[in-house]
């Protein structure tokens, strides 16, 4: 019984080697699997893990790339970019306070004591000074004296950065081009980081591993169309309008007619380029968009250079046609008036167009009519963008083609119910000043590299294509060079030099009806003279005071312009014997008040100046210059009645 | 008392014979001494920088791991002198001091607590952790139940379980989760090498994958942990940066790895880079090859040690051999697994390579121990009753039993 037991025992007996070989083939197993996942670990996805690790191993110090200048067409700096120094002043590592106050007076002559209290300042650092130069640097650092850190910093600066702010532009604080050329040649202007790579650990500590230098690439440099000297010019014009009529807003640009390079563009109001307002965004984003680009207005007579162009290169109209002007015109049974409530009576198309009869144009527009005009309009680029190299450019504003009725044509004839930009209009007229070819304008002349070597040459790209006979520009030149020397366009004269022009007078909307008491008054003068193609086109908003007119606003303005240009660009003068005729002998200003104005007008006639009238009424109640005052017979005469 | 002796295989050796069929297993030692060498070597590589500017002693861990080496050799070498007799004979004293100490990490003063875990003890002069001595001890302890119980019966698996189960819940407490893993598997080889019913085992696999995910409920962090060496790059920073760092590595040594001491992962960006990832190192020096070479020696350790428990004198030999063997591998196979980004990241030394004072000499004495049992191995194993003394095998050497 007993044995029994024991032997049913013996036969549960287990060999405990018997699972042995099970487990032994499951760890080769495991084994080989894990090293599978080993294989495919290292040899596998190696190369890109490794390319990984070494972004982590190295540590990238970036080196900036100087950004390339921004020049004038001779070679002035625009815009440049220098390495200066922020300076610091630890005043626990500062040992001798006082010599470190005396040396900072000593190098930017600062106020001793107050220095000295503001090094002593229980702070752990103070900013001393900025935009340190190398040589300021050097003679603090001889000096040896402990407590002193600086830091390196890009520094850009605009040697003309109070009045080129629009067409400059600015950079971010981190130097990506913002506004104006900054932006729109950022790609040439910004250069390629170098890096300095160093071995380092997970800190960043150096491990006395390879350093490598990937040197930078500079920026490349943009030659422009500018000219600082005439910008300086338009500067001191724009000034003086701001003095004088306390305007909304100033803008001028001069650009070359033939070739549509811009030699100049200054808006105010401004900033500084070289402080930039980046707290107050209201101020950085309408003061930094150039409104000659970006924004359209009523341009009013300035337009009629354009009408006439196109009627008579259309053979609409010829010089010798006559008109009669009552002072108003019938269109569609609704009655469009004249500037001049009396009338220009019986005038033919040069007096029209010196005398600037809304009666003419009218005619002339309707004589068109609206394809005819509308294409003549769209081939002088003005229902598109010119495709000048600036952002945010605009396009004119015209009513549909389809949509215009007799009435607006009428209108659009005399430079209403259109609205473009000033960019669009300078562009259009030059090409009906410069004998018939078209302009694109343009900032861009070349590109050079920082040794000098040309990159991009823009200004040879390409030639306008014709839009009128050369015939009908000529005649253009010599009815416009008529407004200057005997019309509105008066003040604009510059003797010994041809000028031609237009003056513009609009009065503003405002909720789609007239805004009393707001103009846009503007002046577009053309230099006919050889060798100073220039047209100018200066735009005053919002004049303030009873000055108003674009002959009294702007036209003077731009006559200075010229003269100053004249003489930078030393173009001598070629007197014909009619200047004195044209300008007269100076002599005091009688006294209008209380004349008829029919009286008035005709003793200014009498005495060769032009006049313009403010009011309603039939009596001279105020008059501007005052009595008295010394004038020639280029001042326009404003009679209030 | 029924004893008896199973032939092995197909030798028929004479039955009296208790000529001892094993010596020195020579290419056990080799094996574990290369290793400890290579792991000191690959210590200074990759703890040479970190140590200099974090501790200031560029060879910090190399000092300790230099003793322990030391102290091993010497443990290893006394205990392959010491008879399995004797080992069984403390099996019961030297299990209970494993618990004692295990519980001693959670004192205050001697226990330290490092990385929000308390796994060492402070003895003044140095530090040990508990837990690599703790779990040899319960694989003897494991042992000596599977030799004298019936582990058909389930009853046997509960004591098994009983005694491993106490080590774990000690591990877990620390926390210590890898190493609890892996006295799991241990646990189960043990059982499936002991003979457990393959059903009874599968019933034990529930409530440990339950306890597995009440675990990660409770503590989600190891869910994401669990989770992130899928896609490290999810969280380079975080879950994935170790991950990241050991890949890092490893693509950078390539076949034949970037030449000794020539790392630049060492330089602070691979964390535990002596420790827990010195795989990642070797790896990064000696390329795949150097890995091939370290796995291959891993894998001769745990043929070698199947081996010496195939040859086992008697029943208690064998579990203590194969459990050796299990501890050995498992924890080398998920280290190398961590490294390699197999199996979620868990802090888990590298036997014998990692820094580590008490792991080296823990695993240096349990191959001593190892060698112990291949000295004493004889061509067959004598088999006990469940409950008898071992000697009355030799005692009736005519009772031999064929259970093939």
């Amino acid at each position: 019984m007993r044995q029994k037991k024991e032997k049913s025992h013996i036969n549960h007996l287990y060999n405990p080697t018997k699972r042995l070989p099970a487990v032994i083939l499951l760890v080769v197993f495991l084994f080989l699997a894990v090293f599978v996942k080993m294989f495919a670990v290292i040899i596998i996805d190696g190369g890109g893990l490794q390319m990984k690790a070494i972004d982590q191993w190295m540590r990238d110090l970036p080196t900036d790339a100087p950004r390339g200048s921004i020049l004038d067409r001779n070679g002035n700096v625009l815009a440049s970019t220098s390495t200066r120094y922020n300076l610091y002043v630890r005043p626990s590592a500062t040992e001798d306070k006082p010599a470190v106050a005396e040396l900072l007076c000593r190098v930017f002559g600062y106020d001793y004591q107050k220095t000295l209290e503001k090094i002593s300042k229980r702070t752990s650092e103070v900013t001393v000074a900025t935009q340190v130069t190398k040589e300021q640097l050097n003679v603090i650092y001889a000096a040896g004296l402990s407590g002193i850190y600086y830091s390196e910093d890009n520094f850009r600066y605009y040697p003309y950065g109070d009045f080129m702010t629009q067409v400059l532009g600015f950079c971010s604080t981190d130097g990506y081009g913002q506004t104006g050329i900054e932006a729109y040649y950022n790609k040439y202007l910004t250069g390629v980081n170098g890096q300095i790579m160093t071995e380092t650990d997970l800190i960043g500590r150096e491990i006395g591993g390879s350093t490598y230098y990937l040197p930078s690439v500079a920026g490349l440099n943009v030659v422009t169309t500018l000219d600082s000297t005439i910008q300086r010019i338009v500067d001191g014009a724009i000034a003086s309008a701001v003095a004088k009529f306390n305007p909304k807003g100033v803008a001028c640009i001069v650009m070359d007619y033939d070739t549509g390079g811009v030699v100049a563009l200054s808006e105010y109001p401004s900033f500084d380029l070289n402080d930039v307002p980046r707290d107050d965004l209201q101020a950085l984003f309408s003061y930094s968009k150039s409104n000659i680009i970006s924004s359209v207005f009523e341009p009013g007579s300035t337009f009629k250079i354009l009408t006439a162009a196109a009627a008579l290169d259309a053979g609409c109209v010829t010089t010798s046609d006559r008109y009669y002007c009552s002072g108003s015109k019938v269109v569609d049974g609704k009655k469009i008036r004249c500037w001049k409530a009396k009338g220009h009576g019986s005038i033919d198309f040069g007096e029209g167009v010196e005398g600037s009869c809304n009666c003419v144009f009218m005619d002339c527009a309707l004589r068109l009519g609206t394809d005819r005009f509308y294409d003549y309009l769209s081939s002088f680029g003005l229902t598109k963008k010119t495709g000048i190299d600036m952002t945010g450019e605009t396009s004119g504003i015209f009513i549909p083609r389809d949509a215009v009725k007799s009435v607006d044509l009428a209108r659009i004839g005399f430079g209403q119910a259109v609205a473009v930009t000033p960019i669009g209009l300078i562009s259009a007229t030059s090409a009906v000043m410069n004998g018939g070819t078209s302009v694109t304008p343009h900032l861009l002349s070349q590109v050079k590299d920082d040794k000098g070597s040309m990159v991009i040459n823009a200004g040879l790209s390409e030639v306008g294509s014709r839009l009128i006979s050369q015939n009908t520009s000529d005649t253009m030149r010599s009815l416009l060079e008529r407004v200057v020397t005997t019309g509105s366009g008066k003040g604009a004269y510059v003797p010994g030099y041809r000028v031609a022009g237009k003056t513009g007078t609009a009065q503003k909307y405002e909720n789609g009806s007239i805004a009393s008491g707001k103009y846009v008054s503007s002046f577009l003068g053309f230099s006919l003279t050889e060798g100073a193609n220039y047209a100018v086109l200066f735009i005053v908003d919002e004049p303030k005071g009873y000055m108003y007119y674009g002959s009294q606003v702007a036209a003077p303005l731009v006559g200075e312009i010229f003269a100053s240009m004249f003489d930078y660009l030393a173009i001598e003068p070629t007197y014909t014997g009619k200047e004195a005729e044209i300008i007269g002998t100076p002599f005091a200003l009688p006294d209008f008040c209380g004349m008829s104005v029919a009286q008035a007008r005709n003793e200014l006639r009498k005495l060769g100046l032009y006049c313009e009238t403010d009011g309603e009424g039939d009596t001279v109640t105020g008059q501007y210059p005052s009595a008295g005052v010394t004038v020639d017979k280029r001042n326009t005469v404003l009679l209030l009645t | 008392m029924i004893g008896g002796v199973l032939k092995r295989e197909d030798r028929a050796l004479p039955a009296l014979s208790v000529k001892k069929h094993g010596g020195v297993d020579i290419p056990l030692i080799a094996v574990a001494v290369i290793l400890s060498a290579f792991g000191l070597l690959f210590i200074y590589s990759a703890s040479s920088y970190s140590a200099g500017v974090q501790l200031g002693d560029a060879f910090h861990y190399v000092k300790t791991q230099g003793i322990a080496l030391a102290l091993g050799l010497f443990a290893m070498l006394g205990l392959s002198f010491v008879n399995v007799e004797k080992i069984k004979k403390a099996t019961v004293p030297l299990y209970i001091i494993g618990l004692i100490l295990l519980s001693l990490v959670f004192l205050p003063v001697i226990g330290v607590e490092s990385y929000g875990a308390k796994r060492w003890l402070n003895l003044g002069f140095f530090t040990i952790q508990p837990s690599e001595y703790a779990k040899f001890f319960m694989v003897m302890m494991i042992s000596l139940i599977a030799s004298k119980t019936d582990m058909s019966k389930f009853r046997g698996v509960i004591a098994v379980l009983l005694a491993g189960g106490a080590v774990c819940v000690l591990l877990i407490l620390e926390p210590n989760m890898s190493i609890t893993m892996c006295a799991v598997a241990v646990i189960f080889i043990m059982l499936f090498a002991s003979g457990a019913r393959i059903k009874h085992l599968v019933f034990l696999i529930i409530p440990v994958l339950i306890g597995a995910v009440v675990l990660i409920l409770v503590e989600p962090y190891r869910m994401q942990r669990l989770l992130a060496f899928l896609d490290p790059w999810q969280s380079p920073l975080e879950e994935g940066y170790q991950l990241i760092q050991s890949y890092y590595a490893l693509g950078s040594g390539g076949l034949f790895g970037v030449g000794l001491f020539n790392s630049r992962q060492k330089y602070l960006f691979l964390p535990f880079a002596e420790s827990d990832f010195i795989l990642s190192v070797i790896g990064e020096e000696t390329g795949l090859v150097g890995v091939a070479v370290v796995m291959t020696l891993f894998l001769v350790i745990a043929i070698r040690g199947i081996k010496i428990a195939r040859r086992a004198s008697d029943r208690y030999s064998c579990y203590l051999a194969t459990g050796i063997t299990a501890v050995t591998t498992v924890q080398a196979l998920l280290n190398v697994a961590v490294v390699c980004g197999a199996v979620p990241p868990t802090g888990l030394p590298l036997p014998f390579v990692s820094a580590g004072g008490s792991s080296l000499v823990a695993y240096l004495g349990a191959i001593g121990v190892l060698l112990s049992i291949s000295k004493n191995s004889l061509p067959y194993v004598r088999v006990d009753t469940f409950s008898g003394e071992d000697a009355g095998a030799v005692k009736h050497p005519k009772r031999k039993f064929s259970i093939r």
